[in-house]
């Protein structure tokens, strides 16, 4: 019986076997263009909204051509520009423009002070909905509106969190070489809503934002001694955390924003220390000869990665910071410097000088797969976005003639989409936010 | 005990047999054969023996050439009598015989059915001969039907889909993503179904994204039709393909 019952297993087993007998094809490229979007402007029957609506369909287009994944198509290829909100669209007008997703939507006036946005996102070639959202805000908080339906269109599509609903703080530079005022400014990433911070009476250097929160920490030099000051953004406060002599970095925020990592000169040695923000304790953290600076918390909070010229050049490691175990993790030619981790956890980018030029580079966690992203005569302080696909830093090209003032540049990961930030003035220093709350 | 002795005997033996003749019977030589790869290998000694022989002609010529032998007047080949007589000659005057009718208002109707009578007999023959050399054709093509596709002809369907996929680069872990999906074809190569082998609802947002964006590939207007050698059409009503983004960084 056993046999009998083998032996069928067995029979259909090879028939099974060989009817699976069908091609199976690897695809390994593909294009690497950017996807063909088409947005309609956000219908009103009144010209106020209607004008509002078209204002919030243009900033999600700038937001995601600035991407480098997206294109926008342009209205003139567009069969029709109306399509009803309650209805599906009529795909094969789509089709024929190339676009491959869809958005469209309403903008309804509430009251005199709030609206309402409905939106939908189609994929047209699968001919199915992807989103269909409504969000409520007041109407001068339109921009804003705008960012938050470019991330979740972004997030949606690629599967990584946005970064449009973000703020960059940097420092603004003008005036001689000789006589430079440096200020703390801020803006929203694409720019906009520009505003200083500091008047330009002190120096303000290297700005760190809190991922957790609006605070913003910077190092200013205060009758020549570094001191380290934490702003709130959301109440104009600041209060100074101390005075650290030999400072050169500002410190930077663990990710729930409760602890900060910094480099101090204590005894003549450059060293690595902690500093709980609510107790104001200071744990020392690296105990070397050399000299160990630059720190920056991975995403989890548990390990950190720094640079340190023990081995004899400047080369980046990974700390541990419950077993305190040290890892080597550069081994390239060139001195590293500035190791940034990545929020999302998996790279780490950093800057490199080799050859009399400097390179943005990222690496994974361990050390391998490094790779250039730009270089440049001069670029530094690379800063990640939330979504640790897109960094911004700044640099300066050397020219026949002179060196250009330094400008903020925003790279993605693949090296290939570099834009420019428009400042009122040089720029340097940049530090991303988090998502707004 | 002896019972018991003898059905092992006959049990074991049915094995043994199962053994010897029993591979053509359950397909075992079937799916030997699967696992040969020496088709290409034939194809490639047969393109191999077309390009020497073209050489060896060349040669030839060149030695004609080197005797310097005045080249020999070809006489212009005569027409095949039977083109004369039952392609043109018959066309053209059926054609000018209907015209002739059309204007005498179709009074003649015995004729009129006579010569429909003949151009029907013209267009058979005429047929006749396409069928012929068509058969001609074929039988000069090696007749593939059921056999495998050969490598060059996986590749051609799959170059047409790399314009097709957009691909989301930059994504986290993207080396390690890869997606299949099977698409079922109809005989003239048009896409008419296709599904993910795996479905990504637990999967990573990153593999979502990478599934949706093969999805729209396969949907993508320029990838509706793919070019597929049409007398395979067992071999490819149904492909999978998969998408691995581990060479893409």
């Amino acid at each position: 019986m056993d046999l009998k019952k083998i032996l069928i297993i067995f029979i259909f087993y090879i028939f099974s076997s060989d009817c699976k007998s069908e091609v199976r094809i690897d695809i390994t490229e593909g294009n690497v263009n950017p996807i063909p979007i088409a947005i309609l402007d956000f219908q009103n029957n009144s010209l106020e909204m209607n004008s509002l609506g078209k204002k919030i369909s243009g900033v999600i287009r700038n937001n995601l051509e600035r991407t480098g994944l997206f294109t926008n198509l342009r209205k003139e290829t567009f069969i029709t520009e109306k399509v009803n909100f309650n209805r599906k669209p009529d795909f094969s007008d789509w089709r024929v423009t190339t676009a491959q997703v869809l958005i469209h939507g309403r903008i309804i006036e509430l009251d005199n002070k709030k609206i309402s946005l409905e939106f939908r996102l189609w994929d047209v070639f699968q001919e199915k909905q992807m989103v269909a959202q409504q969000l409520q805000t007041n109407k001068n908080n339109w921009r804003r509106i705008a960012h938050v339906i470019s991330d979740i269109i972004y997030s949606r599509i690629t599967g990584e969190s946005g970064y449009f609903d973000t703020r960059i703080v940097y420092i603004s530079e003008s005036g001689l070489k000789t006589k430079r005022k440096k200020r703390l400014a801020i803006m929203d990433q694409d720019g906009a809503n520009h505003k200083f911070l500091t008047d330009g009476s002190y120096l303000a250097l290297t700005p760190r934002f809190s991922p957790a929160s609006q605070l913003v920490a910077y190092l200013s030099y205060f009758g020549r001694v570094p001191r380290i000051f934490l702003l709130d953004l959301e109440t104009g406060k600041q209060k100074v955390l101390g005075d650290f002599p030999g400072m050169t970095f500002s410190p930077r925020f663990s990710p729930n924003g409760e602890r900060l990592v910094m480099s101090l000169a204590r005894e003549g040695n450059t060293d690595l220390y902690e500093m709980n923000l609510k107790s104001m304790n200071l744990s020392r953290l690296t105990k070397f000869k050399g000299i160990d600076t630059a720190p920056s918390y991975s995403p989890d909070g548990k390990d950190i990665v720094f640079e340190s010229d023990r081995s004899g050049r400047q080369q980046i490691y990974t700390m541990n910071l419950k077993s305190k175990k040290i890892k080597r993790i550069s081994f390239g030619k060139g001195k590293y410097a500035t190791p940034v981790w990545s929020p999302r956890g998996d790279l780490i980018a950093f800057t490199k000088f080799l050859n009399g030029e400097f390179y943005i580079g990222v690496m994974y966690k361990d050390g391998k797969g490094e790779r250039v992203v730009y270089k440049a005569y001069l670029v530094e302080g690379p800063t990640w976005a939330p979504n640790g696909r897109v960094l911004a830093f700044y640099s300066q090209n050397k020219t026949k003639k002179n060196i250009t003032n330094p400008k903020i540049k925003v790279i993605d990961l693949t090296g290939r989409n570099l834009r420019e930030l428009i400042t009122p003035s040089d720029a340097s220093d940049p530090a991303w936010s988090g998502l707004l709350p | 005990m002896i019972g018991s002795l003898f059905l092992s005997i006959i049990f074991h033996s049915f094995i043994i047999l199962v053994f010897l003749f029993g591979s053509d019977f359950l397909g075992l030589k079937k799916k030997i054969k699967l696992t040969d790869i020496p088709i290409e290998v034939v194809e490639i000694a047969k393109k191999s023996e077309a390009v020497s022989k073209k050489i060896e002609k060349k040669k030839e010529s060149i030695k004609k050439k080197n005797e310097y032998t005045p080249p020999k007047i070809i006489e212009k080949p005569k027409p095949p009598e039977f083109a004369k007589i039952e392609k043109k000659k018959p066309l053209e005057k059926q054609q000018k015989k209907i015209k002739k009718e059309d204007l005498k208002n179709e009074k003649k109707v015995d004729r009129l059915s006579s010569i429909l009578n003949t151009i029907e007999k013209i267009k058979k023959n005429q047929d006749k001969e396409d069928i012929v050399k068509d058969k001609t054709v074929e039988s000069k093509i090696p007749d593939f039907t059921g056999e495998k596709l050969t490598i060059s002809e996986i590749d051609i369907i799959r170059r047409q889909f790399i314009p097709c996929w957009t691909v989301p680069a930059g994504i986290k872990d993207v080396s390690k993503i890869s997606v299949s999906v099977k698409l079922k074809l109809d005989p003239d190569g048009n896409v008419i179904g296709s599904k993910l082998s795996r479905d990504y609802g637990s999967k990573s947002r990153s593999y979502k994204s990478v599934a949706e964006s093969v999805l729209r590939a396969v949907k993508h207007p320029a990838c509706k039709k793919i070019q597929v050698p049409k007398k395979k059409y067992e071999m490819w009503k149904n492909i999978t393909l998969n998408f691995d983004l581990s060479d893409i960084d």
